[in-house]
């Protein structure tokens, strides 16, 4: 298990200082000096240039390269240029909610895309399959801004069920905020749902074909049993997989998601960010979305190392 | 208890369809097994006998795999069972209970994620409601009996864990779970080492001993069945085409098919039958089920082929010492 | 199996009459996308307006007939950058060993962004312009192609007429774009086709947050932007250009499930 981990260690951080490599690059190469841009018009030459010595972009990209891989170490991302405060904890502050629509968001992706993905993989070519093989293209083409959209415009303005926008507020209780994430949370989870149906459909064939199925049906058990507690189990290994990376991945589309329900969250921090020019805060959630995408990638294998006797047997 | 007939195969015939083809993979195959007795399906892969041992457990794939005629029937203590006529919920309570199964594959075979105590313990618990400690327990006791070693170490082990001839006695011990009337053993040995194969067909024929179980003993290895079969049937092109005692047929073949395959057989393995010529393969390829001939199935490969093997179908004749043979010459054969 | 098959077809067919006709609906569509009408303002559908006015009274089924060829243009633009770039990486790192560990970390790395994140920030570093949305998203998308081709590309190098080239002496360059290339193209093909449906998605994304194309440009991600202020009245604004954007990525997968099941003989050889 140790190696295992330590070689992995290794191979994230040769990625994660090229993610670094990649970030410095798109920061400097924007166009437009941030110095003029956050203080106006009416700023001197003079001022200008005080505030680029300050940020320190008056010195040769190597030297910034240097201190901005030094800062990552030490996980300092820099202070905003327009919020005024350290972007980590202007990430901290939004953190909670783009969490708590993720946790929401994936739960929901589970328990639809599971499911139908099982129903349709136990009975290859059956109703369910051809449904869930419809579902599953169509939820895939349908773009999440437009679903959001149309989500607010009949369920929330004219049917009233639920909020327009926003999350309630820091005061809000669990239940009001529960009931204003349900639709971000929705259209955030249906590229993933729709996904994790593919993959656990696939994956339900390809066990249900296995020799040791025959084997439990041979012993007298029933459908249920057989599929329940002998296919599933060993159809749901490539699925562990594939709910860690999308669960990763969807910090990245929350950027749409919190734009269409007025949700202050990281992704709206990043929008922010790209339309003001804050680099620091678009470095700083570029690297930690990458990191994270990164780290659960690791937590995933090594639970599938856990899961899977076979892999824990050759780790021992 | 030697004659008592515990499971009946009469004219049991099965098709595969898909919507291009039909594919009939077994066709009028008849045979009975009596307790405590071996009766060995043989035949090449394609000739139907691995079909027929999952039309028994009626197992086949469905909706493409269906049994299209005859009748298995299962004589047990509380009165016969017509199986092809089972509901499946009914036929859920033979599989395993009255009829288990073991495959070629022990690997695949069992699930790699439970342990082999577990998947023993399972079928106890599923058909006996066993408690789970008490269905472990018989669990370790049955791994013991089939002679894997430090058994209730072993019980707590992974398949992955265990050797190919371990797991094929874990195999068998969860097929012995129930004390069931009949073992199909479905090309035990064909994934083993040599010399595990002769302890497995040992421990086989122990258990039988032990327990009165009749076995249906499926193969393609002649020098197998000669180790362990009673009675012998022949398969070809999902027919059978020789039936009969073991140890008539080996001695005399009628069918021409039958004596193919014994002289295709190296001569170490079946030193104690009269040796034949050496080593000839049967010529051609076997035949395709779903375009059979009119005539008899092996004609196209067959030496001693006439012009009426080709035009109608060929009955299943009995001879005077009651050996069955599907050939026109059988006579000239012998 | 074969009605299967057929039935397949046709949905194939289908789809990509569906895609033809949008590229060419622009020329069809009569009314002139950029007219204004402040009398005929947010007008539902009807005879005269299929898909209802815009804000400005404008034709929307002309704007989206317009936005649908300019975002399927885009679309394949960003597949063919995404393509080229990918394929080089993909075939340089798949052939040359030594080249391997270090792209290979460097698609991973790219690969650890969420696309549109990616995109934005690419975006906010070329500023808004169609030639760097396009750039953009070809960079964002090329390390999925770049896998692609890469994982055939270590298979093909295997392959025992790509040995017998090289044991008679064919250079690196040649073997690559004569032998390898060709052989990698299904594969191309199949990855190039969902590419091209996510790029689509993407670049609506893009333009409704404002960190796409400039809103001048009549793009279907745009009109939604431009729609989401009077949407809750004129629905219809928004849906049109939305259920536009839907059709032809989900033609683009139609086609390219098929093109993956009909190659998957050839597939199966690169893989």
């Amino acid at each position: 298990m140790f190696r295992a981990v330590s070689n992995r260690l290794g191979s994230i951080a040769t990625v994660m200082f090229i993610v670094a490599t990649v970030v410095f690059v798109i920061s400097r190469v924007i166009p437009g000096d941030p110095a003029s841009v956050v203080l106006g018009a009416a700023a001197t030459q003079d001022e200008i240039a005080r505030l680029r010595i300050d940020w320190g972009l008056d010195k040769p990209l190597i030297v910034q390269y240097v201190a901005f891989l030094g800062q990552l170490i030490r996980l300092d991302f820099g202070t905003s240029l327009f919020l005024g405060q350290p972007v980590a904890a202007a990430m901290l502050e939004r953190a909670e909610l783009t969490i708590s629509l993720c946790i929401l968001a994936t739960l929901i992706s589970v328990l639809f895309g599971m499911p139908l993905g099982i129903l349709a993989g136990a009975r290859r070519d059956g109703l369910f399959d051809r449904l869930g093989s419809a579902l599953a293209i169509l939820g895939a083409s349908l773009p999440s801004f437009w679903v959001g959209l149309i989500l607010i415009r009949f369920l929330a303005v004219d049917l009233g069920w639920f909020p327009v926008s926003g999350w309630g507020g820091p005061e809000a209780g669990w239940a009001e905020r529960l009931h204003h994430l349900i639709l971000p949370g929705v259209v955030l989870s249906l590229p993933n749902a729709v996904l994790l149906l593919r993959i656990t459909r696939t994956s339900m064939i390809d066990v249900m074909s296995q020799d040791y199925i025959r084997t439990a049906r041979a012993k007298g058990l029933g459908p249920s049993v057989v599929i329940l507690r002998h296919a599933l189990r060993n159809a749901l290994l490539p699925v562990v997989t594939v709910i860690g990376l999308t669960a990763a991945l969807m910090i990245g589309r929350t950027v749409v998601t919190e734009t269409v329900f007025g949700l202050p969250g990281i992704g709206n921090l990043v929008v922010q960010a790209v339309l003001r020019r804050d680099y620091p805060v678009l470095q700083g959630v570029l690297m930690t979305v990458a990191g994270l995408y990164v780290v659960i990638n690791l937590i995933v294998d090594l639970l599938y190392r856990w899961i899977d006797p076979r892999v824990r047997g050759s780790l021992q | 208890m030697g004659d008592t007939t515990v499971l009946a195969v009469e004219n049991l015939s099965v098709e595969f369809r898909s919507r291009r083809r039909i594919v009939r993979a077994v066709s009028d195959v008849s045979f009975t097994l009596k307790a405590g007795r071996t009766f060995a399906l043989v035949g090449e892969s394609g000739s139907g006998k691995s079909v027929t041992s999952l039309a028994i457990m009626r197992l086949l794939a469905a909706p493409a795999g269906r049994i299209t005629g005859g009748s298995v029937t299962l004589h047990a203590p509380d009165g016969p069972l017509a199986l092809t006529a089972l509901s499946e919920r009914a036929m859920r309570a033979v599989r395993g209970r009255q009829i288990a199964m073991i495959f070629q594959e022990p690997m695949t075979s069992l699930n790699p994620l439970f342990t082999v105590g577990d998947q023993i313990a399972e079928v106890a618990r599923h058909h006996l409601g066993t408690s789970r400690a008490e269905a472990f327990k018989g669990a370790v006791a049955l791994l013991d009996r089939v002679g894997i070693p430090a058994a209730a170490h072993r019980a707590h082990a992974y398949p992955h864990e265990l050797s190919g001839g371990m797991r094929q006695r874990a195999m068998i011990a969860m097929a012995l779970a129930c004390k069931p009337l009949v073992m199909i053993a479905d090309e035990p040995t064909t994934a083993l080492d040599v010399t595990v194969q002769a302890q497995m067909l040992e421990l086989i024929r122990e258990l039988q001993d032990e327990t009165g179980m009749a076995v249906l003993f499926i193969t393609h290895n002649l020098g197998v069945v000669a180790e362990i079969a009673s009675e012998v049937a022949v398969m070809y092109g999902g027919q059978i085409v020789e039936r009969g005692e073991a140890g008539a047929i080996f001695a005399a073949p009628r069918h021409p098919y039958t004596r193919g395959l014994l002289d295709s057989l190296p001569p170490e393995i079946d030193s104690n039958m009269p040796v034949r010529a050496p080593l000839k393969a049967i010529p051609g390829s076997v035949v395709d089920l779903a375009a059979l001939p009119p005539g008899c199935r092996f004609a196209p490969r067959c030496a001693w082929r006439q012009p009426r093997c080709e035009t109608g179908a060929i009955a299943l004749d009995a001879d005077p010492a009651n050996r069955l043979v599907r050939c026109v010459r059988a006579q000239e054969v012998a | 199996m074969i009605r299967d098959l057929l039935e397949r077809r046709k949905l194939v067919l289908l789809a990509i009459l569906l895609l033809a006709a949008m590229l060419a609906a622009s020329w069809f569509s009569g009314a002139d996308p950029q007219r204004i009408n402040i009398v005929q303002r947010l007008k539902p559908p009807s005879f005269v307006n299929l898909f209802g006015t815009d804000d400005f009274g404008r034709d929307v089924f002309a704007r989206v007939a317009h936005g649908a060829r300019m975002s399927l243009l885009i679309g394949l633009l960003v597949t063919i950058v995404a393509s080229l770039i990918g394929a080089a990486l993909g075939l340089l790192a798949g052939f040359f060993r030594r080249l391997d560990a270090a792209l290979s970390r460097v698609l991973d790395a790219l690969m650890s962004f969420p696309d549109i994140l990616l995109a934005i920030a690419l975006m906010a570093a070329f500023g808004p312009s169609l030639f760097n949305v396009v750039l953009a998203l070809g960079l964002a998308y090329s390390p999925r192609i770049g896998r692609v081709v890469r994982a055939g590309t270590l298979a093909l190098r295997q392959a025992p007429y790509i040995e017998a080239a090289t044991a008679m002496g064919a250079s690196s360059l040649r073997l690559l774009v004569v032998h390898v290339l060709p052989n990698v193209m299904p594969l191309l093909l199949v990855q190039g086709t969902f590419v091209f449906a996510f790029a689509l998605l993407t670049e609506s994304a893009l333009s409704f947050l404002g960190t796409g194309v400039p809103p001048e440009v009549p793009t279907l991600g745009n009109m939604i932007a431009s729609s989401q202020l009077y949407f809750r009245s004129a629905a219809w604004t928004m849906l049109f250009p939305g259920a536009a954007i839907a059709l032809a990525v989900l033609s683009l997968q139609v086609i390219g499930d098929w093109l993956r099941d009909t190659l998957d003989p050839i597939l199966r050889n690169v893989r």
